[in-house]
């Protein structure tokens, strides 16, 4: 977002004027101390893991965002990232009593991996096919989980030993550590995601989600700038498995490839604003809670409700408001800090 | 004066229409070489064929000894031949400045430098003032200039410009046409316009091409293709 | 034998699978979008039929057509009001659109129904017809018989009729269509609704030999879509060879793979396309 300047423009740098960079990092700053110092003012443990889940999916909903929100690339299988984050840690850990440690960098390189196999087919095609490709590939992985029981137990799942309590093994007395290695790993994919914004790489993104035939017309490989976006995000959102596994202790295909999770990513994205690198941060924190107490209090049939609220936020977010939040925001700013140059329609003479 | 641009046959169909029949010719370096045709006639299509926008059903386009025929638009592109787009196409939620950065990405590492010399192009085409206006807040006519702004920074030895005088009133005309000889000459970039605009053309063009029904049917200085009787039929019907 | 009676049964199948798709690829020809939620029209269509049998006791097969009916007003008011405002939007907004759109019905089915896995009972359900040495099936054979009608009706339809060469003709160039005096918002609702109509349609032919239950729809998601990328997205023609041949691959895998390893051949098929053949099969025959 940049602040449109006013005739007579004063000659500032090449960086355009970004008025919303220092709001928006001290807030975080703000949000994250306050993470920090949760575990010390939240006795319930309950709360704790509502924390962790958020920075959890909070942080992995920021890894879908940059291709789906700062490149209109959407993935409906980022869930496949997550599980093999989640399933290298428990295949790890109970296979091979391996450190969740090791097993984070080894589920990074499958992800890795498999991004490029599926980025490479179906970015040179348009979009929808990527939607289509990326939906077909989390089938086919909850399919291999189901079959592989070689590898994962199949539908039965695999469970983690207790093991000696530690950051070696990831596994705590309480849930205080757990929540802070997921705020780091928040603050991490949430820099990541700030510094892509504001990069070569961002200004590449954003001309090819606003004009792909314009962007390849300026000489924007876009094969390439999709694909480190890809990669970028496969890394973040398998880190967020891998931490999510720890957290559960346990993990079945069910689980690891949920259809709901890759709703969820992206639901995050568009309630908070794609348009901005906390905008799926601020979804999660907002939308998770709120997911925790309707599975508390509506069972049954009604379970299906809380689904049914989620699909049809999105239908209607979509409809009124897809900049969601942050978009909302923005229109705010706006009001706040500019006035729009009524004189910068030209006359003959303007050179 | 040797050819920087030489097609060979090139031929184009949509289904069942026959858009580019057979189209060969060469294209000098360092001249102005305006494009002129009936609605229909191929002209865009031509520029679409050459950049690889879409590519053509057969034939070659050789620039410097390669064929760019196959390749991807953005190799084409930052390998010399670059285009606008007959409907203006900018990135409507980026600052001007902006618009014009990402197609310097190209040259340059660092996003700070890609801005400077963004900048500076924008000062050639008197954009300076809007640099940090979204493009969707500018007119027609200026979005026009910056689409040809960003196509320059690529710094191309070929452009291909597809209607850049729409919308512009006489002073505005005059103005680009300045430039655009500027860019021609000071700045070497051999230029292929596209302009409906025929005073205009005839003015700065060193030769003319003119297409009827996909095919070639004049390349001369102007003044003999203004009165070849093949072109006047093509606009005008019979030729009395 | 085996082999021969797997191709029978892949065909037939594969009507099925064609007859589905091809509702999803007309919506995306005439109109540019993919429809997440196609699935679940699929469902409301299987529950049309099974509630026809159970209720009113109705064949599904019999009922089908008027399933199909209220499916398609249905799909014509959802595209008013939801799909309409998102022609023209980005993908992101398209594809998370009609997968909430999905979700909604998914969920509303299962807040009304319940989760239960439901089938039908029908006369001829385990009936069988011996034909030079094959068992067919007979809810297969009245499915594919069924799939075989409605897509030379579709066929009539789109290419003898006014209104069907006003849609295609809306699906070429939208621009031109207007001019021709074409009303687009008309073909869109009723492309959309003939699109969803039939995947319920395909749903009521099917509850004989299929379970129905509210996320019945996920389970088709995979083969629809790869029917739909195979045969290439827009091509009718297309979707309708590619479900044939889905359905084929998916018999012919379970002569030698175990049965839950079939969508795993199908899925290597899709990516495949993919990979070399942008487009879809049917586009390098159509444009050579």
């Amino acid at each position: 977002m940049s602040v449109s300047a006013e005739q007579g423009a004063p000659e500032r740098p090449s960086k355009p004027a970004r008025g919303d960079k220092v709001p928006a990092l001290v807030l975080m700053a703000v949000a994250v101390l306050a993470l920090f110092l949760a575990p010390l003012y939240l006795t319930n443990e309950y709360h704790v893991r509502i924390l962790t889940l958020v920075c959890i999916f909070g942080a992995a909903s920021v890894g879908w965002n940059l291709l789906g929100g700062y490149a209109n690339q959407v993935s409906l299988g980022h869930a496949v990232f997550f599980g093999i984050g989640a399933y290298a840690v428990v295949i790890f850990q109970e296979k091979y009593e391996l450190s969740p440690w090791l097993a984070m960098p080894a589920g990074v390189l499958v992800s890795v991996l498999v991004g490029l196999v599926i980025g490479w087919p179906t970015f040179q095609l348009s979009g929808h096919y990527f939607a289509l490709g990326t939906l077909a590939l989390l089938q086919v992985f909850h399919i291999v989980a189901n079959s592989w029981e070689g590898l994962t137990e199949g539908s039965a799942g695999i469970s983690l030993p207790i093991l000696e309590s530690g950051i070696w093994n990831l596994q705590f007395d309480g849930p205080a550590p757990l929540l802070y290695i997921s705020a780091g790993l928040l603050v991490a994919s949430l820099a990541a995601a700030r510094w892509v914004r504001y990069s070569r790489l961002g200004l590449e993104l954003d001309a090819i989600r606003l004009n792909p035939q314009a962007a390849t017309l300026a000489g924007v490989d876009l094969f390439r700038a999709k694909m480190k976006a890809m990669l970028i995000s496969a890394v973040i959102v398998s880190l967020a498995g891998s931490v999510y596994a720890s957290l559960l202790q346990f993990l079945d295909p069910e689980t690891a490839f949920a259809w709901n999770t890759s709703i969820n990513l992206a639901l995050f994205a568009i309630v908070g604003g794609i348009r901005h690198w906390w905008g799926p941060a601020l979804g999660a924190l907002l939308l998770i809670p709120l997911a925790e107490w309707a599975s508390l209090t509506l069972t049954g049939n009604l379970a299906a409700l809380a689904q049914l609220m989620y699909g049809a936020l999105l239908v209607l977010l979509i409809l009124v408001q897809p900049r969601g939040i942050g978009g909302l925001l923005d229109k705010v700013w706006r009001r706040f800090t500019v006035s729009k140059p009524t004189e910068s329609k030209p006359t003959a003479s303007t050179p | 004066m040797t050819a920087i641009l030489r097609l060979e046959s090139v031929d184009q169909r949509f289904g069942g229409l026959h858009a580019l029949k057979n189209v060969s010719f060469e294209v000098e370096e360092g001249e102005i070489l305006g494009v002129i045709g009936p609605n229909g006639a191929g002209k865009s299509t031509l520029f679409d064929a050459i950049v690889g926008v879409v590519p053509p059903v057969s034939g070659h386009v050789w620039f410097r000894g390669e064929d760019l025929i196959g390749q991807k638009v953005h190799h084409v592109v930052s390998r010399g031949v670059a285009k606008t787009s007959q409907t203006v196409q900018v990135f409507t939620e980026m600052t001007v400045l902006d618009n014009v950065a990402v197609a310097s990405l190209g040259k340059h590492k660092r996003l700070h430098d890609a801005r400077d010399a963004a900048r500076h192009e924008l000062e050639f085409w008197g954009l300076a003032a809007h640099a940090n206006t979204q493009a969707q807040d500018i007119t027609l006519a200026q979005r026009s200039t910056l689409e040809l702004a960003r196509a320059v920074t690529l710094e191309p030895a070929v452009l291909l410009i597809d209607e850049v005088m729409a919308g512009l009133n006489e002073v505005e005309v005059d103005t680009m046409l300045n430039r655009l000889t500027s860019a021609n000459a000071e700045r070497n970039i051999t230029l292929l316009v596209i302009e409906h605009n025929m005073r205009a053309l005839m003015k700065i063009s060193h030769r003319i091409l003119a297409l009827d029904y996909g095919e070639v049917i004049a390349l001369d200085r102007p003044e003999t293709v203004s009165t070849d009787p093949r072109v006047v039929e093509a606009y005008l019907g019979v030729a009395e | 034998m085996d082999l021969a009676q797997s191709v029978v049964n892949g065909l037939l199948i594969g009507s099925i699978y064609a007859l589905i798709a091809v509702g999803l690829t007309l919506v995306f020809g005439v109109m540019d979008i993919v429809n997440f939620a196609h699935g679940e029209f699929l469902m409301l269509g299987m529950f049309g039929g099974y509630f026809a049998s159970s209720e009113f006791g109705i064949d599904p097969l019999l009922a089908a057509p008027i399933v199909g009916l209220v499916v398609f007003a249905f799909g014509a008011l959802i595209e008013r009001t939801i799909i309409e405002p998102i022609i023209k939007a980005p993908p992101v907004a398209q594809v998370l659109a009609t997968v909430g759109l999905g979700l909604v019905l998914a969920n509303g089915a299962a807040a009304l129904l319940g989760n239960d896995f439901r089938s039908v009972k029908t006369g001829y359900q385990g009936e069988a017809f011996r034909v030079f040495g094959l068992s067919i099936s007979a809810t297969y054979l009245y499915a594919g018989m069924y799939a075989l009608v409605v897509a030379l009706l579709l066929s009539l339809f789109l290419n003898k009729t006014d209104f069907g060469k006003a849609m295609r003709a809306t699906a070429q160039n939208r621009g031109a269509a207007e001019l021709m005096g074409i009303n687009p918002k008309r073909m869109y609702m009723v492309a959309f609704g003939i699109g969803v109509g039939l995947a319920a349609l395909a749903g009521s032919a099917v509850i004989p030999y299929a379970l129905v239950y509210p996320y019945v729809g996920q389970q088709y998601v995979l083969i629809m879509f790869t029917v739909v990328v195979l045969g290439g997205l827009g091509s009718v023609r297309g979707a309708i060879l590619a479900g044939l041949a889905v359905g084929l691959i998916q018999t012919l895998t379970t002569l030698v793979l175990p049965t839950e390893l079939q969508n795993l051949v199908v899925f290597s098929v899709f990516f495949a396309v993919l990979v070399l053949i942008p487009g879809g099969v049917m586009r390098r025959v159509r444009f050579g």
